[in-house]
């Protein structure tokens, strides 16, 4: 590549630009464009779907059925417990034998 | 205000910004339309805490950069067309780009400026192309990117600075 400008005059070539023209059919081609979108219902779905504030109520709902079972999981564990003690007790004083004993009387 | 006096009255602001990004008209087109179908579906949405022409320019700005990305993941994924045969088209790096507002004595320095501006950060190009392409003071651009005049003026600063080094690595430029 020749060295024939400098970078400056290379950043500066926009100097005076023009706007760009789109083509002259640009309205009838969105007006277009959007009769063909509000004819496929699927498309509103995935559009309500990729919207922030869907995203924000699905995490919110999220973060409260995660909180509701984490709360439950607390106070269920310790109810779990004094049945399993209740059971246990009960089973004890029906006289089960213990099957890792022996019948053998010494 | 119609519509169709929004599409006509904005439609050179919003095709021109996606153009500097896209680089390449046919694309510019079909981006263009799609930032008037979303402006169409969000313009309840549109609360009037900025001017009208500065939320357009960030449907505009956003949706050149989503095509952007679309685009690069494509082309990262295009490897994995051939397993499910899929047709698709051959991942070629953009052929030089010729704006057509860019006055006769510059086109060819023009031409080598967009292929620096390729390779800017995000936020510099952002800043760069509405500023020296669109024209638009350092407030408007601080407002359409939602930051400090500040910060445009840094952004700015190091657009100039790394376009610099991107040409003179790339071209041999001696300075």
């Amino acid at each position: 590549m020749q060295k024939k400008y400098t970078s400056e005059e290379i950043v500066n070539s926009l100097e005076g630009v023009q706007r760009a023209e789109p083509s002259p059919f640009l309205f009838t081609r969105v007006m277009a464009r959007l009769e063909r979108e509000q004819s496929r219902p699927e498309l509103a779905v995935y559009r309500l779907i990729a919207r922030p504030v869907f995203a924000v109520a699905i995490a919110s709902l999220l973060i409260i059925v995660n909180g509701y079972l984490i709360m439950n999981r607390t106070t269920i564990s310790p109810a779990t417990d004094e049945l399993s003690q209740v059971v246990a007790v009960e089973y004890a004083q029906q006289n089960h034998s213990n099957p890792y004993e022996t019948n053998e009387q010494p | 205000m119609a519509f169709r006096e929004l599409v006509e009255t904005r439609q050179s602001l919003v095709f021109n910004t996606v153009l500097g990004f896209l680089q390449n008209r046919e694309d510019a087109e079909d981006v263009t339309q799609d930032v008037f179908v979303k402006v169409y579906e969000a313009i309840q949405q549109f609360k009037g805490e900025s001017a009208l022409s500065t939320w357009i320019y960030r449907v505009a700005v956003t949706s050149a950069l989503e095509f952007l990305r679309r685009k690069k993941r494509k082309k990262r994924f295009g490897f994995l067309s051939p397993l499910f045969g899929e047709d698709n088209q051959p991942t070629l790096e953009l052929p030089d780009f010729e704006h057509p507002g860019v006055v006769l004595d510059n086109r060819e320095k023009a031409g080598m400026l967009f292929k620096a501006i390729e390779q800017l950060p995000e936020n510099q190009r952002i800043a760069f192309l509405l500023n020296k392409l669109e024209g638009l003071s350092y407030i408007e651009v601080a407002d359409i990117m939602q930051t400090s005049l500040s910060a445009v003026e840094s952004l700015l600063h190091r657009a100039k600075s790394n376009l610099k080094e991107i040409l003179k690595k790339q071209y041999n430029l001696g300075d």
